[in-house]
């Protein structure tokens, strides 16, 4: 099924999967295995648009070792984040709402790999009424409530918080402690100046909670960052973290 | 309820079996100004479709600093989360406008969809809608001036109400913005220089409707397109 000159090709297949995605992985047995063969293995390069505002929704994407960051886009061509998504959650909900196109550009923030699957395809298994349903409605509140927190985050907070919310919600989809990004990014990313995001990131970096280093930020106490963050990031986690487990209680009711 | 007397507009939208099945587990209610429909973190007991009032929803951070994330007025409803499988608010809502609304209690309502899909369809559309315009603020709020979106809210108010006319304080207005009360003085006087609102003692009248079109920022046109492009796709 894959092309011969796949990058994909020099690693294990082993090494991929689509359980590394939290929704895929939170699936009954029974609608995981009819999902399988529709679901294809894509890599996420940096900076990659997965998808434009206003553009329609080919496919959805489900992110296991990659980050993908929702920014809306203002006329005026501003624009700032308003979501990320990465192995906990799916790309392209505007799709099931009824509404074809979506809202925002979503666009790799950090490389890595994830699962793409046909939009029509998705589109009948929700309609199936069943857990994937479930999973994708869930899910759709807990990104509107990052969306809201982001929004009044933006509204409040320094922009030294805003960077460890951003840091800590990107750390807690990544398996290293390492980011890859710089400034310039991050300031688009928060809509800030970037010279926001440099003073931000000097006082981190002095007071010993990141090391910052050619586009790369290496957390070094991720304790004293949680210390210094604002609620935010809490209420996001949250509401993230308390998604799964009650999706499993629910597959637990309908099986009784 | 008299069926005839619905006012709000997204149920008018059904079509006409839909909409008397979904009026007929409804009862009209009187809902009070202040009044406190959901508090964060409680559960969602009813869905409110307003018939004159007007819903706010308001995020506020522990610091008690807030911010208005929506109006909800008779082209809406309010209780998105338990369609979404969620029963429980991620912020509160408050009347904004005292007035009618529709009421009826959750379990009804979804128990209602599991069985209609086009009445389950009109709902998500509906949340299409506000998962846009919810983005879209968060951005607006990133990026406007205080002026632009005081004059945005003004228009959000005057459309939902479909007066020109209405008591509201600075001290709500600077909630429902997110800004210190000074930032809302400022651009009313502002306004009030242009001769664009008369604003005396909690009472504001909007004068000149198009110049504060020119003056928002304009993410009120593109709510408004929206809510258009999605609702009757």
């Amino acid at each position: 099924m894959r092309d011969s000159k796949s990058p994909l090709d020099n690693e294990p297949a082993s090494v991929h999967s689509p359980q590394q995605n939290h929704l895929l992985d939170a699936l009954p047995e029974e609608t995981y295995q009819r999902l399988l063969p529709m679901l294809e293995l894509i890599e996420l390069p940096l900076g990659q648009a997965l998808y434009e505002s206003g553009g329609k929704l080919n496919y959805v994407y489900f992110p296991t070792t990659s980050i993908v960051s929702l920014l809306y886009v203002l006329e005026s061509g501003a624009s700032a984040e308003i979501a990320v998504v990465g192995n906990e959650g799916v790309l392209g909900i505007a799709l099931f709402m009824g509404g074809e196109t979506t809202p925002s550009r979503a666009v790799v923030q950090s490389a890595g790999y994830g699962y793409r699957m046909r939009a029509q395809l998705l589109k009948q298994e929700f309609n199936r009424a069943g857990p994937m349903m479930q999973l994708l409605l869930r899910y759709t509140q807990a990104l509107i409530t990052q969306m809201t927190q982001t929004a009044v985050c933006n509204r409040h907070h320094t922009v030294e918080q805003q960077l460890c919310r951003w840091l800590l919600l990107s750390l807690d989809r990544l398996s290293n402690n390492e980011v890859s990004m710089t400034q310039e990014l991050i300031a688009n990313m928060l809509g800030v100046r970037r010279e926001g995001v440099t003073e931000a990131a000097g006082k981190l970096q002095q007071a010993g909670e990141i090391q910052y280093s050619r586009g790369r930020i290496t957390v070094l106490n991720r304790p004293l960052l949680e210390k210094r963050v604002c609620e935010c990031y809490q209420v996001v986690k949250t509401e993230f973290d308390r998604l799964l487990p009650d999706l499993n209680r629910a597959h637990a009711e309908l099986g009784k | 309820m008299d069926n005839e007397k619905c006012t709000n507009s997204f149920i008018n939208d059904l079509d006409f079996y839909d909409r008397e099945k979904l009026l007929n587990i409804c009862e009209q209610v009187e809902l009070s100004e202040k009044e406190l429909l959901n508090a964060p973190n409680q559960n969602i007991t009813n869905f409110y479709f307003p018939n004159g009032a007007v819903i706010a929803m308001m995020l506020a951070n522990k610091t008690d600093k807030t911010l208005e994330l929506g109006l909800i007025g008779e082209e809406g409803f309010l209780g998105i989360e338990p369609i979404l499988g969620v029963y429980k608010a991620p912020y509160k809502a408050i009347v904004h406008t005292k007035g009618l609304a529709l009421k009826t209690n959750v379990a009804q309502l979804l128990k209602l969809i599991s069985t209609n899909d086009a009445i389950k369809a009109h709902l998500f559309l509906y949340i299409a809608v506000t998962n846009h315009q919810l983005a879209q603020s968060a951005v607006c709020n990133r990026f406007h001036l205080v002026e632009q979106r005081l004059a945005k809210l003004l228009l959000m108010l005057q459309s939902r109400l479909h007066s020109s006319q209405f008591k509201i304080t600075q001290d709500l207005l600077a909630a429902m913005l997110g800004v210190r009360r000074v930032g809302v003085t400022k651009s009313a006087r502002l306004f009030q220089h242009l001769e664009i609102v008369h604003y005396s003692r909690g009472n504001l009248m909007i004068l000149d409707l198009k110049a504060l079109e020119k003056v928002a920022c304009n993410c009120f046109a593109i709510d408004q397109f929206t809510y258009q492009s999605i609702m009757y796709a």
